[in-house]
Order: C-alpha cells, then structure tokens, then sequence
C-alpha cells in the first residue's frame, strides 16, 4: 500500500490523479518529504514541456486580466514555515500549518467535487459537516480503496476504518428507471447486506456511507424500487472484492 | 510573524531593479516578490513574461480556443490573487505559474466533457505545435532542449506522458485507452518523468 501510493507522485504532478485520489495522495504528502521532492522535481519537468507548446496569446487578453486584476484582493501571506539549514527548499515535516492547509485543500477537492456533481442538499451547514467527512475519510492514514466495476459502470469506495466511514463514488451509470433507487450492498462471506440507499445524481453518485463489517468480501451496487430491498436484484451494477 | 518580518526584509533587498541583463526566469522571480506586494506594474511585466507558456499549455490541453482564453485569464488572475503562496523554495516562477495553468485546463476539461467528447479530442490530438513566440517569453528551456530530451523517452513512455499532460487524462483512463494495467501506466509516467528530468538536467 505504501509502496503503491509513492508511485503516484508522477501522476500527481501531471494532474492525471481522478479527485479521491488526488486528495489522499495530498493527505499523504503531507507526511512523506520524499514524495515532495520527487512532486517539486516532476513539476518542473512537466513546466518544460509546456512551454514546448508556448504561443502568443489573443491580443484583447492583456487588457482583460490586468483590468480584472483591479477587482481582485490579494489573498495575505500565511506565516512561512521555518525551514532548518539546507533544508530549505522542503516542509518541515508535520508543521501545523501545512497539516492545516492539506486538510483544507481536502475539504475544498470534495466540495468542489460536490459542487461539480450538482449534488443537493438542504442547507450550508449539511454539505460542510457532509465535506469535512469526506475530507477525514479521503485522507485519513489507514484509508483503504476498493475499486467498483461492472456493466453498469463505475466506482470507488474510500474506507477508513479509523474514521469509521465510508465514501462512495459512481460513475457512468445509465439512468435509474423511475420509482427506483440505487442500494449499496456489503457481501460477508456469500451474504449480502444491505448498507444504504443512493439517488443517482446524473449519472453519479459521490456520498458518505458507513463503516464496513468485519469479514467484508466484496461491495455491490444494484438497482431496487424506491425504499430499497432486503436482498439485491441481480445483476449487480458494478462490484468490487475487498 | 518573526518570519513575517524576516521575509519582509528579504524581499527588500531582493526588489533591486530588475537589470538589463537578467534573464527571464531572475526577472521573473524578482517581478514575482513586487507582485505578492501589490505591484500591479510589476504584474503587468510578469504577464508579458508568462502569459504565452500559460495560453499554450491552456491552448494544448483545453483546445477550444475561446475556452483557452477563458481559462488562460482565470490563471492570469489566480496568479495576482494567490501570489502569496508561492514559496520560492519549492520551484521557480515558471513551474509555479505551470503548475496553476495545467490544473485549470485539467479541472475545465474534466468538469465539462463527456468521456465520449475527451476520446475524440484525443483522437485528433496533435503533435509538438512550433512555437511562434518571442525570445523575451519565460520558458526555461529553449524547444529543442525540451524535444531532445522528449526523443531520450520510450515511445510508450512518451505516449502516456502526453496523454496525461496534454490529453488531461487519469492515469486510469490512460490504461483503457493504451489497453495497459493501471499500475503499467503509473510506472511509464514515472520513469518518463525521471528521464525527461534527467535529460534536462534538472537538480538531483
């Protein structure tokens, strides 16, 4: 698991990490000086091949941006972490503001990640407490990823059992036939246990679900009548092995 | 604040003017501290500097061209806007200003097509545009520089840099696209990475 979340430094830098993975590798960065490093190196390395492609830009663009600037405050500057000796060009691991600062980007990538699904909710209040439960899963250290696949498209499942949660997020799912709803379903051994019921928002799903049981197999999504069903209709969506 | 004011000091000392003879990436770390005071002149010279890496980058990846601009000017503004966060310490100006202008396009890409639309985008996604800009713009490495150390990549190594970098693909829509296991993909990126890095000579 270590090993595997280390190699993501490259991807990260090229923006090529999907948002869940893009805010844990973020919860891990905060601990690991090596992936920084390897992240600041890779980052400038892709600056080059950017600018392979430099072109001049429309001629009305000065004009817009540095009057668009006037209206713009600037944000203030946050305290700079004291960096020992030589070891400037890094974090000081584990300072409080930069633990503070990667939280918050994980609280702003699943409100963005809210806000860009269009997902409702019934006040201000609701998607903060449900983000900041989102942010605690995704980065939480002993977070765990199932991966969802199927027919009926695709997901992933982030659960930290020390946060006791879950987060849930589907993908490409066809429509949802009127007087239906989505049902998660944890498999214990070749037992299928009903774990909540999702509207599809589009065709996806990004939500908060609840801790999984002990002696977890498998994660499945169906399609049930509206209020949910004790056992799964089959097939299922999509599904993934713990 | 003690670091408030040390900073405060550093960056007087660091505002001399801007000479003749410093090269783009001096200049634009010395415009960059005026600007992170408000200098709006300052801004001014760091978009002349900086604005055609960004609209090519933002151009490449997003391909739309009144959307290119669009996303082009939110960069420009969230460089004014955050200049404060930049930390010197952990890349130059130029990957700074990189870093915000291919997120940007990676998050207008993503929010706003639909995977059948990105697959064609793909499709006709083109090779190494020339470039067609003055000396005085801010790249760090001069184009043949960077497409030598491009040849120095294996071709698969290659193909799955530029479809992250200019594709704004996930590194998991990358091994559908190449019919490759995920973790065939991350392992390409990385090592394409750290010989390109390599080859450019970069630290470490």
């Amino acid at each position: 698991m270590t090993g595997e979340i280390h190699d993501l430094a490259g991807a990260y830098a090229l923006d090529a990490l999907d948002d869940i993975e893009r805010a844990r590798f973020e919860g891990h960065l905060k601990q690991c000086a090596t992936c920084r490093g390897d992240v600041d190196d890779f980052r400038a390395t892709a600056a080059s091949l950017a600018a392979v492609s430099a072109r001049q830009p429309p001629p009305g663009m000065r004009a817009n941006v540095l009057q668009a600037i006037k209206e713009v405050r600037q944000e203030r500057p946050s305290p700079r972490v004291a960096t020992g000796g030589s070891a400037g060009r890094r974090f000081v691991s584990g300072a409080p503001t930069r633990w503070l600062a990667a939280a918050a980007i994980a609280i702003i990538v699943a409100v963005a990640a809210i806000a860009v699904l269009g997902v409702q909710f019934s006040s201000v209040r609701n998607e903060r407490n449900r983000a900041q439960a989102m942010a605690q899963v995704l980065t939480a250290p002993d977070a765990v990823t199932v991966d969802l696949a199927g027919a009926g498209g695709s997901g992933r499942m982030v659960w930290s059992p020390a946060a006791e949660r879950s987060v849930l997020l589907l993908d490409g799912l066809a429509d949802v036939p009127a007087g239906h709803i989505l049902q998660l379903w944890y498999v214990v051994g070749d037992k299928p246990l009903p774990a909540g019921t999702y509207a599809a928002d589009g065709h996806r799903v990004i939500s908060t679900a609840g801790t999984m049981p002990p002696g977890i197999t498998s994660i499945g999504v169906t399609v049930e009548p509206t209020g949910g069903s004790a056992t799964p209709t089959l097939p299922m969506l999509v599904s993934g092995s713990v | 604040m003690i670091t408030g004011v040390r900073s405060f000091r550093r960056l007087d000392v660091a505002d001399s003017a801007i000479a003749d003879t410093d090269d783009p990436p001096t200049r634009a770390a010395k415009l960059m501290r005026r600007v992170t005071k408000g200098d709006e002149a300052a801004f001014a010279e760091l978009y002349d500097l900086v604005s055609p890496a960004v609209y090519g980058v933002t151009k490449r990846v997003v391909r739309n061209s009144a959307q290119a601009e669009e996303v082009a000017q939110e960069v420009m503004v969230e460089l004014w806007r955050t200049a404060a966060r930049y930390d010197p310490a952990r890349g130059s100006v130029f990957t700074w200003v990189m870093t915000l202008a291919h997120r940007r396009s990676v998050d207008r890409v993503r929010a706003e097509e639909s995977h059948v639309r990105r697959d064609e985008r793909v499709q006709e996604s083109a090779p190494m545009e020339s470039a067609d800009v003055a000396d005085e713009v801010l790249v760090e490495f001069d184009r043949a520089r960077v497409l030598r150390a491009m040849d120095q990549l294996t071709e698969a190594q290659r193909q799955s840099i530029e479809l992250a970098f200019f594709g704004g693909h996930t590194h998991a829509e990358i091994s559908v696209l190449v019919d490759l296991p995920l973790g065939t993909v991350k392992t390409r990126i990385r090592d394409g990475l750290i010989r390109l890095r390599d080859a450019l000579g970069e630290r470490q």
